[in-house]
């Protein structure tokens, strides 16, 4: 899988996915709890402005001196025993660990949860080279076992899925013959994938915050898995988005801390593993080997842009909880392994307008995400800025720019417009009987497919004040 | 003192009364209020479509037609004061003209904002018994900030009850082109939010943004559903 | 301004080797940010605010502890103790052997760490009279070894550098002495820590991480932040504790140290 996960049109997707019930409520019970618990953490924390105000200029500060700070933390890495690929394109990097795949001759490698490692398709060329990859995040692992199912949401990606369901689907393809209880499965994956942790050659994961000033990969986790993804396999890789960093451990502080509670809602989660380098000579246990790949993949595009604000993302998706769009349609409709408002920002911006022009448009404008970013990312003016950038490059379609351009042109002459409200006016008040216009089409049969169009009063405003001046 | 008016194309054309109830409240506060008659739309459908370069001429027009004098604009709109404040941003480009949209922004309020805010009253004597639940939009609230000041103006009506409902600041799902644009996604938002304010089974929709309020009306009355929907300008000229 | 205040050493060819496509990529991102590539050591910008300082600042100790356990009892299902030097060996017996009755059927081996700050707090005699099998962490003996004691034991028994109070957190560094494993492998995991370790909040302990980082101290390869046992809401949002890491979480807090 590549970031891009459907072939369908956008609106041939939604309409499939708005008839999923079963998605639908489930999605809007985790937004709603999901909101309400950042909200809690947030309260019980105090003084989550400042908070957000430094989490803020810190990513700002890496992003304006990313060059040097990637320097810093590469050289660090190094230092203390690793290895750093720099990868401008996914397929430098997915070449770089087949390198190390084949050159361990490795037969399985064990990834504990990592986005940026999707957006490469790291997993399909690990299976070209005969290597098995196993998902050992639950929500991974029950969409891998799903014939690669794509994620709906960016921190719990099975999501859309019931527990009927998923039992079904272990009872199917692991062998799996109990009830559908939670704590069940989950025993039984933790027991069905124990032996592939131990006898895996490679461990991959991906980086939440890297630290320059020591050359740390940090991974924030509550499974376990991470731990030993990264502690049991003889080479560890950590794939990272090249933005994904901060100078010093004081910065990591301010950003997981922002991060654990806007993303659960929680002060830390189970693990926050900082892992610096391979094992030291005298312990026993941790990776003998370390590769750090840090990946561009359109990203230093994305800063040198007017979207570059973007990069600021932690990867929290507490817009993604809150937004009421992704509530309707939900995470596999946007098409893309990032959804909700950070995916509309985002999959445009690293896959292109051809595949994913509708989605700065599948948004309402209503700013609740921008509310809740822990970075301050100015999401509605940068979904804004897409329709800017669509409009310009002239990709909306014709009939919109004929009907705005029609709208323009009126709207900027005062008689002119003066006339089509008083005219409009008087005439929707004939045309629209029962909330409806004798021909409906276009705009107004959209408008029509929900709602009733609203009864007019029949004359125009400025046409009352203007007689009753002359009274 | 005196006030323009910035009437707002959607009441201008099919919902004149609620403009026309607003500059009552107006004249019952002892505002003289002037229509400048060159006014058109604020724009938000051409610009919130990202068609900046083609609505400059509009902007520009607007910004002309208030520059007849410099009494401070009341508009009954959240959404189009919001809209309005932004083309500073957008003519950034023409210093000139960008610092001629800062101070028509500056002057620029929205209705309650101005009332509450301005004038500095929060009861006008209005009447209206019954049950009532408030829609604050999303302009209002997370665009202009303005969120007591509606809230004080109805807890003075006589005789309303405001009642809470679930999820009461989502959005209602106009978002402008987006209701014809996205449809389907429209469509259900404005669903779920008749579905949570008929939950509680008030008389009264009441909001301060008339596009919301056609949106979720035009809903309810798909649905039949017996709510009244009356903008705030509605309830406080009620007697 | 905060001076960065690393001493940076200067590297050698052969980790010089270790790193590919460097140049090409910074000069790629310095060309986007249009301007030359930096090199030298940037100033870092103090935080804003102090917020973060803030959080439990007066708290002493015990209060400290107070909130730790408390938060651990009650939001993290970890089972939350104080003992005092002496009485610690009685406590940890008791402690471990509660967890092997869970499944008397199944493994009932106990795997200590090595920290010397642990093993001295244990009498010889803590485990005496049990059938159960007792070890502790040699790295002398290998990965192998090592690594099948701590799959076979139900409890693994480690040395918390420090905990944090807001979040119940206890803090491990890798050792040779204490492997990633001893909290990782075995069903059950008791932590034990000094109250004079106890911190307010993360903002502590990464400070401490700071000062060894900017001495050009090597970090420790693995640091652990754990709060309670390892947890999952990947299934319809329902929490489930015990997924891939331990199932069960102790805390042990010692007052008297």
């Amino acid at each position: 899988m590549s970031m891009k996960t459907s072939n369908t049109k956008f609106r041939e997707r939604i309409n499939v996915q708005m008839k999923d019930e079963f998605m639908r409520q489930s999605v809007a019970n985790a937004q709603e709890r999901m909101f309400a618990n950042r909200q809690i953490a947030a309260d019980k924390l105090g003084n989550w402005e400042e908070w957000r105000e430094m989490g803020m200029d810190i990513r700002n500060h890496v992003l304006e001196h990313l060059d040097y700070y990637l320097q810093q933390l590469s050289d660090n890495v190094v230092k203390n025993g690793g290895h750093v690929f720099f990868a401008q394109t996914a397929e430098q990097a997915t070449e770089y660990v087949e390198g190390i795949i084949k050159q361990k001759n490795a037969k399985k490698v064990v990834k504990s949860k990592s986005m940026v490692t999707e957006e490469i398709g790291l997993n399909a060329m690990i299976e070209r080279n005969g290597c098995e990859v196993v998902e050992t995040d639950l929500g991974e692992y029950i969409l891998q076992v799903d014939d690669c199912d794509p994620p709906s949401h960016i921190v719990v990606p099975a999501l859309h899925k019931n527990r009927t369901q998923i039992r079904d689907i272990f009872k199917e393809k692991i062998n799996y013959q109990g009830s559908d209880d939670p704590e069940e499965m989950t025993r039984y994956v933790r027991n069905h994938i124990r032996h592939d942790f131990l006898e895996a050659e490679i461990g991959i994961t991906g980086c939440n915050f890297a630290v320059a000033e020591s050359g740390t990969v940090s991974l924030v986790t509550n499974e376990g898995n991470a731990r030993l993804v990264t502690s049991l396999p003889k080479t560890h890789i950590a794939v990272m988005g090249m933005e994904r960093l901060v100078p010093t451990f004081e910065e990591l502080d301010i950003m997981i801390s922002l991060l654990c509670r806007s993303a659960v809602g929680i002060p830390l989660t189970g693990y926050v593993t900082a892992l610096t380098g391979p094992r030291e000579d005298e312990h026993c246990d941790g990776p003998e080997e370390f590769h750090l790949v840090i990946v561009d993949n359109g990203r230093s595009d994305i800063l040198g842009s007017e979207f570059k604000d973007i990069l600021r993302c932690v990867r929290c998706a507490a817009c993604v909880n809150t937004c009421p769009a992704y509530r309707h349609i939900g995470g596999q409709s946007y098409g893309s392994i990032y959804s909700g408002p950070i995916g509309a920002v985002l999959s445009p911006l690293l896959g292109g307008y051809d595949d994913f022009k509708d989605l700065p448009y599948a948004c309402s404008l209503c700013r609740s995400c921008h509310d809740v970013c822990p970075v301050k990312i100015p999401l509605p003016d940068l979904l804004l800025k897409h329709r800017q950038k669509m409009a310009q490059e002239k990709i909306t379609p014709v009939s919109e720019r004929a009907a705005v351009g029609a709208f323009n042109f009126v709207n900027a002459r005062p008689i002119l417009w003066d006339t089509t409200v008083k005219v409009g006016a008087k005439m929707a008040g004939y045309m629209i009987k029962d909330g409806k216009l004798p021909v409906s089409v276009g705009a107004i049969s959209e408008w029509n497919e929900a709602r009733d169009l609203p009864q007019p009063d029949g004359q125009s405003f400025r046409s009352w004040f203007k007689n009753r001046k002359q009274d | 003192m005196k006030v323009n008016f910035f009437a707002t194309c959607l009441c201008d054309t099919v919902k004149a009364e609620v403009a026309k109830k607003a500059v009552l409240l107006l004249e019952q506060l002892n505002c003289e209020v002037i229509f400048p008659e060159k006014q058109g739309c604020c724009g938000q459908p051409s610009l919130n479509s990202g068609y900046i370069e083609g609505s400059k001429p509009a902007m520009k027009a607007m910004i002309e037609a208030f520059e007849v004098n410099s009494h401070p604009i009341v508009t009954p709109a959240g959404s189009c004061a919001a809209s309005i404040k932004k083309y500073p941003d957008y003519l950034a480009d023409e210093p000139e003209w960008a610092a001629r949209a800062q101070k028509l922004a500056d002057r620029l309020f929205e209705l309650t904002q101005f009332v509450v805010n301005e004038i500095g009253i929060e009861k006008v004597g209005a009447r209206l018994p019954g049950r009532a639940v408030y829609h604050p939009s999303c302009s209002l609230i997370r665009k202009l900030g303005v969120r007591e000041e509606p809230l004080k103006l109805l807890a003075n009506v006589e005789g309303l009850e405001m009642l809470p409902i679930k999820n009461q600041e989502t959005c209602c799902g106009f978002g402008g082109t987006f209701s014809v644009k996205m449809s389907e996604i429209s469509g259900e938002m404005v669903k779920e939010k008749v579905a949570h304010i008929a939950a509680v089974e008030p008389d009264y929709l009441i909001g301060a943004d008339i596009s919301c309020l056609i949106n979720i009306a035009g809903r309810m009355s798909r649905e039949g559903k017996p709510v009244k929907v009356m903008h705030i300008v509605d309830v406080l000229m009620s007697r | 301004m905060t001076q960065s205040t690393q001493q940076v050493q200067p590297m050698t060819t052969q980790q010089q080797s270790r790193i590919h496509n460097r140049d090409t990529f910074l000069a790629n991102i310095a060309s986007k940010l249009q301007r030359e590539r930096i090199t030298e050591p940037v100033a870092r910008p103090a935080l804003k605010h102090n917020c973060h300082h803030q959080v439990m600042a007066e708290y002493s100790q015990d209060e400290l502890k107070e909130a730790l356990l408390a938060y651990a009892q009650s939001s993290l299902g970890a089972n939350a103790l104080v003992t005092t030097k002496a009485q610690f060996s009685n406590l940890l017996r008791m402690e471990c052997l509660n967890y092997c009755d869970k499944a008397p059927t199944t493994n009932q081996e106990i795997l200590l760490s090595a920290d010397e700050r642990l093993l001295d707090l244990i009498d010889s005699d803590a485990f005496a009279g049990l059938s159960n099998e007792v070890n502790v962490w040699d790295n002398h003996q290998g990965y192998e070894r090592n690594i099948a004691l701590a799959e076979r034991a139900k409890v693994g028994v480690v040395f918390a550098e420090q905990a944090l109070a807001e979040s119940g957190t206890m803090v491990l560094y890798s050792q040779a002495k204490q492997g990633r494993a001893v909290s990782l492998l075995p069903e059950a995991s008791i932590f034990v820590v000094p109250k004079s370790a106890l911190l307010a909040r993360l903002t502590q302990a990464t400070a401490e991480l700071h000062r060894k980082a900017a001495a050009g101290e090597r970090m420790p390869s693995c640091v652990n932040f754990i709060s309670g046992p390892s947890s999952t809401a990947d299934i319809e949002l329902i929490k489930v504790v015990g997924v891939h890491g331990p199932v069960y979480a102790s805390y042990i807090v010692i007052d008297d140290l």
